[in-house]
């Protein structure tokens, strides 16, 4: 086993992860059967809470839609807290009982308590329902719920992948051509082009290797040179401007173009070679891609556990406006339409 | 008749090719793929698709801060370097300040990656933990090619302590520890956090911060450093809580360092679209007597520096109080009595250097001023320094007595060549900065042959513009020829972009003159020198070859800005202008943030890091003020007349001459040629492509271009002078009401091209040219600043009153005059050296 894995192993948190995967399954077969729909109830004052600390941290009160948001993120973070509780990940947690044993030591004036007598006692005053507590309890399950075995992707997984994320990685088509600029401007520099072109024609003067510095001779300089290898539209109008751009993009391989202006003057192109958009090969990208995965499963794995949660809970939320109620109720249909008889 | 000329034309290049294609010239620009690369490849990735035999310009950033600097968190900035590169690329990011949001919601699911936290923050509308109240994005086709991360190598690890976020849950009583070995579990969050997160220090710097006090965080880290001491580094907070007392601001160094190298990695391209490079750096913060007063010293460099008149260190006109290329006294700004007594800031002499490596192939840790520091130090070291007479015995290793000078980064330079060997394929440049706001002493006259070579091999280029201002050169009509030694004419565009300070975080000069501004900071004099020492010295090498780079030096991790996203954002996170209404500081104005900043371009085949690193070690590189003309510049003897005319003027460029940054030498092998060639003076030819902006925002035309000569006449005085070469002296003016550029018809060129010879060329003296491009005028980024806010010169508001949008300071500001509504941005080329032949083999 290679050093990393067996430290990876050797954590405690790993130990506790395995086994509340356990706890976890055996608790979903059992507990599910007694109390088959857990309830959670939003009271209007929580709902109200909520836009008035979006207000104090945004300097605007939420807009509708943006309460209903804020209502069902804190729903999510409240059924993480809860199944948390209900798995007991408080218990094992080292942090929370560090915690409990120093607000109970603050209140209490009787020093021969054991610490299990201290935490028992806090517990029973309510001493494990704080800030620093429950982002302990959440952190903890989502962690929990974020946890999949480390994979190896196939070749396949990681082709689907690119594929799957073409706008991330989509590389753009490409034109390579040379030119041949004319520096003048306006009419008198759009004759000279139209001049120049028919010689080049009529003398079949083309930018390959042989005949290349006959063209960059008749060429006025340009500083960035008469040939451009695999440049992007955008790319392209970077440097000559958004007209060359189009035209270079759209030109019949292997003729000389029509002038075409720029804010440089007047441009004659000869396009030799073009690349399609496409994708980059997996082995270019397989580090990011391989990052990518990894996020994406785990992400899916906490998805759809929160989303299996809030299914099995009986969820009422106490608006205190009736639109709201309405609009969440909207929202909701949309969301999952199959559930709305 | 144009179509004779042009037929001509055609006609003789038909002849012209069919000599070179018979000479079998591989001349087509394009190249195969199996086609020799013309760098070493140093690194495993593909060739670049747009590979270009005659080489393209790519546009990138050298210098640059993110959360990862001590100053740069310490005024809220939250970009990592990642955040850094994906701005650089094109994408959104966020900026200071941040709203702490975490009563909505938590995102303690963000773990620190290797014991380094990402700082992760939303932008609006999405919310986290932290939410940006800003965002920023370039404009389409202003990404950047290229970008070097430069965080501050001195507190990297102290940053990491103290600005830790998002450790694991733990329990500080538990007799086994749920942390990593460097971390430890911190009763206060009930999270691993690095040993010395609860260290009275790191508390103070934190509250600092979340209490947007500006200033006072920044103000803690300076104590610290004054308090640095070489004899018993590191601070106590880094070793006090550790377990056998290690160096936990060490150990953190590294991971930070470790998650650098990361950002770089992951961001860079290595696909053969070669989209972005990415290089690994960091700042070399060197910086004698910040904050100390303040028997501040200076450079004497020569005779010449004293043209002024009598001042502190010079005992009579045209004489130096001390022997030229010895130390004598400078005034800081009034920093001192006569006595030598403190009486107020003096800042500190800037001696920055940027590190550059050329591939992943790095040190384990870089190197800081405060393990190998320069000058006298830091701290107690500088203290009691009491003049040149004491400088041998009061500064030990650190003084003249190691044979190299004051200020010299070569102590430094010799460390990192003992830990970065080219045999084990690690290399790195060194690029100083801001010379202006060196005290003068950037660019001090090397101790001995080593210091000169030393210098010589690693500081190829400096970073002759940047936020902080223009390090060119400066004029100001009060003092026509402070800081112009051997002009014959001065040079009134020198009076670009100055600062009011000698020194960083110095008080503002009231009156910026030559005696408290050292004319030796500039690089322009820096150049002339440079020829002098070689001529003159046994070492027989210049230490100040410098090409040019241009940078931002932005602390809000975002590495690059035009004037108008400039005005919005500035560049130093909540003490920006636009924050929180830092504009009444007077000093973001005419201080810290006295422009948009630059920008760095180099000539390279493609976009990959041995190109751009190998580009840059030649030199052929060029600095602008901000906008991206497209500069070309070569000399040669043998430069056809008639490079103007044709499109081949890289190709003959590179044929028959050296591009910018090269070194013209007479072949010593035919010596009589030489004679009858050099006699007539090399050519140069310079053409250059306007900036054509963006979508929404044309650019501005080109006005002229400039080639300005510095040369050691025959009498071994340094000399300079500036011709006129292209376009027009007249001006295109900018619609200040609309900051419109002029439009096409009024004057200005979209594109200049031109042969130039030396009249006064003389085989037998040093010299250096370099061409200054210069646009016409177009709004500085304060008049976007004042156009945005509606400010009405003819409706002034009380002090404290804000008449719809703007208030008393932003009148001040935008209609007193004081500060310049538009600005003539401008490139300058790396220099060509001409070295007459008793140097041949020298070089």
């Amino acid at each position: 086993m290679a050093p990393s894995l067996r430290r990876f192993w050797r954590q405690p948190t790993v130990h506790f992860m395995v086994l509340g995967s356990l706890v976890f399954a055996f608790e979903e077969a059992v507990s599910r059967s007694a109390d088959a729909h857990p309830t959670l109830e939003f009271s209007a004052p929580r709902v109200e809470q909520l836009a008035s600390d979006f207000a104090s941290q945004m300097g605007r009160p939420p807009s509708d839609l943006q309460l209903i948001d804020l209502v069902e993120q804190a729903i999510r973070e409240e059924l993480l807290e809860r199944e948390a509780r209900r798995l007991q990940l408080g218990y094992g947690d080292r942090g929370i009982r560090h915690r409990l044993l120093s607000k109970m030591r603050a209140v209490t004036t009787d020093l021969s308590l054991s610490e299990e007598q201290l935490l028992a006692e806090a517990r029973r005053l309510g001493l494990d329902d704080d800030v620093i507590v429950r982002r302990h309890l959440r952190h903890k399950m989502r962690l929990l719920l974020r946890r999949a075995p480390p994979t190896s992707w196939s070749e396949a997984q990681l082709a689907a992948a690119l594929e799957r994320h073409r706008q991330r990685f989509e590389q753009p088509a490409t034109v390579s051509f040379a030119q041949v600029f004319v520096s003048a401007l306006g009419a008198a520099g759009e004759r000279r082009a139209n001049e120049l072109r028919a010689q080049l024609t009529g003398q079949a003067l083309t930018p390959d290797a042989a005949q290349f510095n006959t063209i960059q001779i008749i060429s006025d300089p340009f500083p960035l040179g008469t040939r451009f290898n695999h440049r992007s539209h955008a790319e392209i109008v970077v440097q000559l401007g958004g007209e060359v751009a189009e035209q270079a993009m759209e030109l019949a391989p292997e003729q000389w173009s029509q002038p075409v202006a720029s804010r440089f003057g007047w441009h004659l192109l000869w396009v030799h070679d073009r690349r399609p958009a496409g994708l980059p090969g997996v082995d270019e990208v397989r580090e990011p891609l391989t990052r990518l995965l990894a996020e994406e499963q785990a992400a899916r794995q906490l998805q759809q556990a929160i989303d299996g949660l809030r299914q099995s809970y009986r969820i009422t939320v106490d608006w205190p406006e009736p639109r709201l109620a309405q609009l969440a109720a909207a929202r909701e249909t949309l969301a999952n339409p199959e559930v709305t008889s | 008749m144009k179509s004779s000329i042009f037929q001509g034309r055609i006609a003789a290049a038909l002849l012209l090719v069919a000599g070179t294609v018979a000479a079998g010239t591989a001349s087509a620009g394009t190249a195969s793929a199996d086609e020799e690369l013309a760098f070493e490849r140093t690194e495993e990735r593909s060739r670049c698709a747009h590979y270009t035999v005659t080489r393209q310009p790519f546009f990138g950033q050298t210098h640059l801060h993110t959360q990862y600097s001590a100053d740069a968190a310490t005024i809220s900035t939250r970009n990592t370097p990642r955040d850094a590169y994906r701005f650089a690329r094109g994408e959104k990011v966020g900026l200071a300040p941040f709203y702490d949001t975490r009563l909505i919601r938590t995102s303690d699911d963000e773990p620190p990656v290797g014991g380094v936290s990402a700082h992760p923050y939303c932008l609006p509308p999405d919310r986290c933990q932290y939410t940006a109240s800003r965002s920023i994005q370039m404009p389409e086709g202003r990404a950047l090619d290229f970008a070097a991360v430069t965080d501050h190598s001195e507190f990297l690890g102290e940053t990491n302590i103290c600005y830790f976020e998002g450790g694991k849950p733990c329990d500080s009583q538990a007799a086994e520890s749920v942390c990593s070995v460097d971390q430890t579990c911190s009763p206060n969050t009930g999270t691993c956090v690095p040993y010395g997160y609860d260290s009275p220090f790191c508390v103070t710097t934190r509250q600092a911060v979340n209490r947007l006090t500006n200033g006072l965080a920044a103000a803690i880290f300076v104590g610290a450093w004054q308090q640095w001491n070489p004899q018993n580094p590191p601070y106590g907070f880094c070793t006090s809580s550790t377990p056998n007392g290690e160096d936990s601001c060490a150990r953190q160094a590294e991971n930070v360092w470790q998650q650098i190298i990361a950002a770089a990695e992951e961001a860079y391209d290595r696909t053969d679209r070669c989209e972005f490079t990415s290089f690994i750096g960091y700042e070399y913060t060197s910086m004698p007597q910040l904050l100390q007063c303040s028997k501040s010293f200076g450079p004497c460099l020569a005779d010449d520096d004293c043209k002024g008149g009598p001042t502190d260190r010079c005992l009579a006109p045209g004489q130096c109080s001390a022997p030229a290329g010895k130390l004598c006294f400078v005034d800081q700004a009034g920093a001192c009595d006569t006595g030598g007594e403190c009486i107020a800031n003096g800042g500190g002499n800037n001696l920055h250097r940027n590190i550059i490596f050329r591939n992943a192939n790095v040190p384990a840790a870089p190197i800081s001023y405060f393990n190998v520091p320069t000058g006298c130090g830091a701290g107690e070291a500088c203290r009691d320094y009491a003049g040149p007479e004491n400088a041998v015995e009061d500064r030990g290793k650190y003084s003249t007595a190691s044979g190299v000078s004051l200020g010299s980064p070569t102590v430094m330079l010799e460390a990192l060549e003992g830990v970065c060997n080219p045999d084990d394929g690690c290399e790195f440049l060194s690029i100083p900065h801001n010379s202006n706001l060196s005290g003068g002493a950037m660019f001090l006259t090397p101790e001995t042959p080593r210091d000169a070579r030393v210098r010589a091999e690693h500081e190829r280029l400096v970073e002759i513009f940047q936020i902080k201002g223009d390090s060119e050169c400066r004029y100001s009509a009060q003092h026509p020829d402070a800081w112009q030694p051997g002009a014959n004419v001065p040079d009134e565009l020198c009076d670009f972009e100055d600062m009011r300070f000698a020194t960083l975080a110095a008080g503002i000069l009231v009156d910026p003159d030559a005696r408290s501004v050292p004319a030796s900071g500039y690089v322009r004099n820096a150049l002339k020198h440079g020829l002098r020492y070689q001529k003159d010295s046994e070492a027989g090498v210049n230490p100040f070859k410098l090409g040019f780079v241009g940078s931002l030096d932005n602390h809000n991790g975002t590495p690059t800005a035009t004037e108008v996203d400039y005005s919005k954002h500035g560049a130093h996170g909540t003490v920006s202008f636009g924050a929180d209404g830092q504009m009444q500081n007077p000093s973001n104005f005419l201080g810290l943030e006295t422009n948009g900043g630059g920008v760095s371009v180099v000539w390279a085949e493609e976009n990959s890091r041995d190109s751009i690193f190998a580009a840059m070690q030649r030199r052929e590189t060029y600095a602008t003020s901000g906008t991206r003309p497209v500069v070309r510049f070569f000399g040669g003897f043998d430069l056809p007349e008639t490079m103007c005319q044709r499109g081949d003027f890289a190709q003959q460029g590179y044929d028959l001459g050296v591009p910018m940054g090269g070194t013209l030498a007479v072949d010593a092998r035919s010596s009589q040629s030489r004679r009858r060639t050099s006699a007539a003076g090399p050519r140069f030819a310079v053409s250059a492509l306007m900036d054509l902006g963006w979508v929404g925002h044309p650019g501005t035309t080109l006005q002229r271009i400039q080639i300005i000569k510095g040369w050691v006449d025959a009498d071994g005085e340094v000399r300079e002078q500036v011709y006129d070469v292209a376009g027009s002296s007249e001006i295109a003016p900018v619609d200040l009401a609309t900051c419109a550029p002029a439009p096409p018809e009024s004057g200005g060129a979209a594109s200049l091209c031109e042969v130039w010879q030396d009249p006064d060329f003389d085989p037998d003296l040093h010299a250096f040219y370099y061409a200054r491009v210069l646009e016409n005028p177009s709004c500085r980024w304060n008049q976007y600043y004042c156009l945005d806010r509606g400010v009405d010169c003819g409706k002034r508001p009380e002090l404290g009153e804000d008449v719809v949008g703007y208030n008393a300071y932003d009148y001040e500001q935008c209609c007193s005059g004081e500060v310049p509504k538009a600005v003539q941005q401008r490139a300058w080329t790396s220099p060509i050296w001409y070295e007459p032949a008793s140097d041949e083999g020298s070089r």
